[in-house]
């Protein structure tokens, strides 16, 4: 359904649904209006000692005794065709007892419970009970018990016409108000869970205690209880619509975020005062007196502030069109309507404490769909938006987090690149002092014309050793030691081999990778080729043996030649040089004299990351 | 005279080298004929003509890439072992020469004695399979991506980068570490000979097998055009 007629269609809705229940009632009334009755000349009321008086069709009859019995005569035109009669009831204690002419009739429905109902009764007249008794005349002889005896307009005709109407009552008596019963009780709870998930929405709050104080007062019509004071009862159920108006105002005031404290003090304060001179009246017995003072002060009272609810409702709705507004005013619409109908039954002056047919509290029903509708409307939707929220921030939240990611890794890479830039200048450092500086020397001797072919070939050769050296160091293996090693020794086996040199290569094979910075693998590299050209050139040694040892974290290198052993009391050049690149790798160096002659060199070096072994430039 | 090698052509394009190279050789009694040039269409030529047994190859040459005479050599009806010697040693260029079938590959900065010992190995039938070698291998299997398969020959690379068995990986990573055939036979209690044929396999993992498997894949590095051939 397209969205502008699905709005349309939710305005209009709670109006379609407030006509058709209205039709429903109205129904009702009409078929009361209805019913053909036989015109009763007269009824008289027969008192316990025989005397009788005329009375007023419809008594309403409050008694303190435990037990009363009504005998009423009546007098009517019977024709020949009288067809089967009925006495229709619309309310009659459940427990009553109805002698016609003598003969005690069965109900219609017999109550099994203990409290008293006021149900509607349809008691078909034998016409046999007729036959007995005087013709034209009908006695007809209630026996009720409890504190009570209500006695309301009654019918008296054929049963064929008493019996739709009958059963529409019973409908509205027994079912709806009873859902209606069911449903304020379930609104009341709803509410006040949300209010108490919530309490800083305390419209829910209030609506939850109108709900709750129209639930008590919709019992008092769908049943009684046999209250030991009756007035007393009578005194709360009738606080409860007072209270219910209250409470439903602050909802409203509220719920539209209007700021009325004052008007809603003088409600509440009003009630207070009349409820509490009639808990005065009550409790002196003044019973009349007190339903005298809430029928001229609560009651207009009550429907002023339905029509009030109204207003305000018409006018939000006028301002903003919320389709929530539409569903509320509808609902307050029709307490108000079937309000202001109960009010002019009531007034019908002379018969004002008959009871016959009211209907406003069946507008419960409609006002507990609309409101609770609406509220529950409200919370789901505030549900179903935060799980979009959810899923919004979730999306949001990967969102974020993949850029953070992306950043993470570019400086990640930045920082890479840095540290790649700061080797590279170490190397190039290292380099240009050695490379470079021998260069430098090569070129001053020959400026000076101090060189001879062979100390040119000798130091260009030292010079390509270098340079390969470093070059090794720079290659994507060169961070591995071993791997570095390995490629010097492929270098040396041939040179050695044309020296007359033995190489010893023993490198335990156990030795796991050692990840060196290419600075630092420069650095030992170095140091080993200084010590074999020791050997070559001073040493006279015949075999050399490099040998590499040691733990993960400390690692053992030695370079032993078997040639004439060094000399400690003249520390060489060389001597220094190595101590220099041992320290830049972290370690500790030895030169000795072996036991059984020639020279040994040992290093000994942490594996990076022991310790901070770059740190040392 | 029995000689090592009777017939040997060696393509380089730096005279010093090739002095060099023809000083220290020519004294070797185990080297017969020798003969030198220094451009590749020479070098195809004398291929066919000469039929050297070993080629001694330089990488870089003035008018193309040395490489391209590893595919030259399937025109012939015998096998012309190959030996790269290059001045470069970076791994894509050692990978590119194995994998078109080179028997070995020598850095210039190698002495020349290390350089007559790989050319004697070679005729022995030891293939040389120096450390540097070694690592440059090791490194690509590490690195290799694997690449849709485009080819369809028979036994042909799958697109998977080459997996050797285990004794032949062990072989690898200790040629590596610098460790010598007799050492590595010491060392994982085997005779020589099979370390050396262990290092046959790990050449034969890379190589191409076919003529049409070398062109393929000389085109695929860019080494020879697409008309070509």
């Amino acid at each position: 359904m397209p969205p502008a007629l699905r709005s349309i269609f939710i305005k209009t809705l709670p109006w379609i649904v407030a006509l058709g229940y209205l039709l429903l009632v109205a129904s009702l009334g009409w078929s009361f209006h209805k019913i053909e009755a036989f015109k009763i000349d007269s009824v008289a009321e027969v008192s316990t000692d025989g005397q009788s008086s005329p009375v007023e069709l419809g008594l309403f009859r409050i008694s303190k005794e435990h037990s009363k019995t009504s005998l009423f005569q009546l007098t009517f035109e019977s024709t020949a065709d009288t067809p089967r009669l009925a006495v229709f009831l619309p309310r009659l204690s459940s427990d009553a007892r109805i002698s016609v002419n003598g003969t005690l009739l069965q109900l219609d429905k017999v109550s099994y419970r203990a409290r008293h109902q006021y149900q509607p009764q349809l008691i078909a007249i034998p016409e046999q009970v007729l036959n007995t008794g005087q013709p034209n005349l009908l006695n007809i002889e209630l026996h009720a018990h409890g504190p009570a005896m209500l006695l309301s307009k009654f019918y008296l005709g054929p049963q064929v016409n008493l019996e739709p109407t009958y059963r529409y009552f019973y409908f509205f008596r027994t079912g709806l108000v009873h859902s209606a019963l069911a449903i304020t009780l379930l609104l009341a709870i709803f509410m006040a869970t949300f209010w108490l998930v919530r309490p800083q929405f305390n419209e829910y709050g209030w609506l939850a205690l109108a709900f709750l104080a129209f639930n008590y007062y919709l019992l008092s019509f769908a049943q009684t209880s046999e209250a030991v004071h009756f007035q007393l009862y009578s005194w709360s159920y009738l606080l409860a619509r007072g209270v219910f108006v209250w409470a439903f105002v602050l909802f409203v005031h509220r719920f539209l975020q209007l700021h009325r404290r004052r008007f809603e003090y003088f409600i509440g304060g009003f009630f207070a005062l009349v409820f509490g001179i009639g808990l005065i009246l009550v409790l002196r017995d003044q019973y009349v007196a007190f339903l005298q003072l809430t029928f001229f002060t609560s009651l207009p009272m009550v429907l002023l502030i339905i029509a009030y609810v109204c207003v305000v409702l018409s006018y939000a709705l006028i301002k903003s069109g919320h389709v929530y507004l539409h569903w509320l005013l509808v609902g307050s619409l029709f307490g108000l309507l079937l309000g202001a109908h109960d009010a002019l039954v009531l007034f019908d002056w002379q018969h004002w404490l008959i009871r016959d047919f009211y209907i406003s509290h069946y507008s419960i029903l409609f006002i507990a769909a609309g409101y609770g509708g609406v509220l529950v409307h409200r919370v789901a939707r505030a549900l179903f938006n935060s799980e979009d929220l959810n899923v919004e921030l979730n999306r949001l939240l990967d969102i974020k987090t993949s850029e953070l990611e992306q950043a993470a890794s570019a400086r990640l890479q930045q920082e890479k690149q840095l540290t790649l830039y700061a080797e590279r200048q170490r190397i190039l450092a290292d380099m240009h002092d050695g490379v470079g500086g021998q260069l430098v020397g090569l070129l001053a001797a020959s400026r000076d014309g101090r060189l001879n072919q062979q100390t040119v070939t000798e130091e260009l050769d030292l010079i390509l050793a270098d340079l390969r050296l470093v070059l090794d160091a720079l290659t994507p293996a060169g961070e591995e030691l071993v791997m570095a090693l390995a490629r010097l020794r492929e270098r040396y086996t041939a040179l050695l081999g044309h020296a007359d040199i033995q190489l010893h290569w023993r490198i335990d094979p156990g030795i796991d990778a050692i990840n060196m910075p290419p600075s630092l693998t420069i650095n030992i590299l170095r140091l080993i080729q200084e010590a074999i050209q020791n050997s070559i050139k001073h040493a006279q040694a015949d075999n050399i043996t490099l040998q590499l040892t040691g733990t993960a974290e400390l690692y053992t290198l030695t370079i032993a030649d078997d040639g004439i052993g060094i000399n400690n009391a003249t520390p060489g050049h060389g001597t220094k040089t190595m101590q220099q690149r041992a320290m830049a790798v972290n370690g500790n160096l030895e030169i000795s004299t072996a036991a059984e002659g020639g020279t040994r060199i040992t290093l000994g070096f942490p594996a990076p990351g022991n310790k901070a072994a770059g740190d040392t430039h | 005279m029995v000689f090592q090698i009777s017939r040997l052509l060696i393509v380089e394009d730096d005279l010093s080298l090739q002095a060099r190279l023809k000083e220290s050789l020519a004294d070797n009694p185990a080297f017969g004929d020798m003969r030198i040039c220094d451009n590749l269409r020479e070098a195809k030529q004398l291929l066919h003509q000469f039929r050297p047994e070993v080629v001694l190859l330089d990488v870089g040459l003035p008018d193309g890439n040395g490489l391209e005479l590893l595919v030259e050599r399937h025109d012939l009806n015998y096998h012309a072992k190959m030996l790269i010697l290059s001045g470069l040693s970076d791994e894509q260029t050692i990978v590119k020469a194995i994998q078109l079938g080179a028997e070995g590959y020598l850095l210039k900065q190698d002495s020349k004695a290390n350089i007559e010992q790989a050319l004697t190995s070679i005729m022995q039938g030891i293939p040389p399979l120096s450390p540097s070698v070694a690592q440059c291998i090791m490194q690509h299997m590490r690195t290799e991506q694997p690449t849709p398969s485009q080819s369809n020959y028979p036994g042909s690379d799958t697109g998977l980068p080459p997996v050797l068995p285990p004794r032949q990986q062990m072989t690898l990573s200790l040629l590596a570490r610098g460790m010598t055939y007799r050492e590595i036979a010491g060392h994982m209690d085997i005779t020589f000979n099979t370390v050396s044929t262990y290092a046959q396999e790990i050449y034969n993992k890379l190589a191409a097998r076919s003529r049409s498997e070398a062109v393929y894949k000389a085109q695929k590095m860019g080494i020879i055009s697409a008309t070509t051939h």
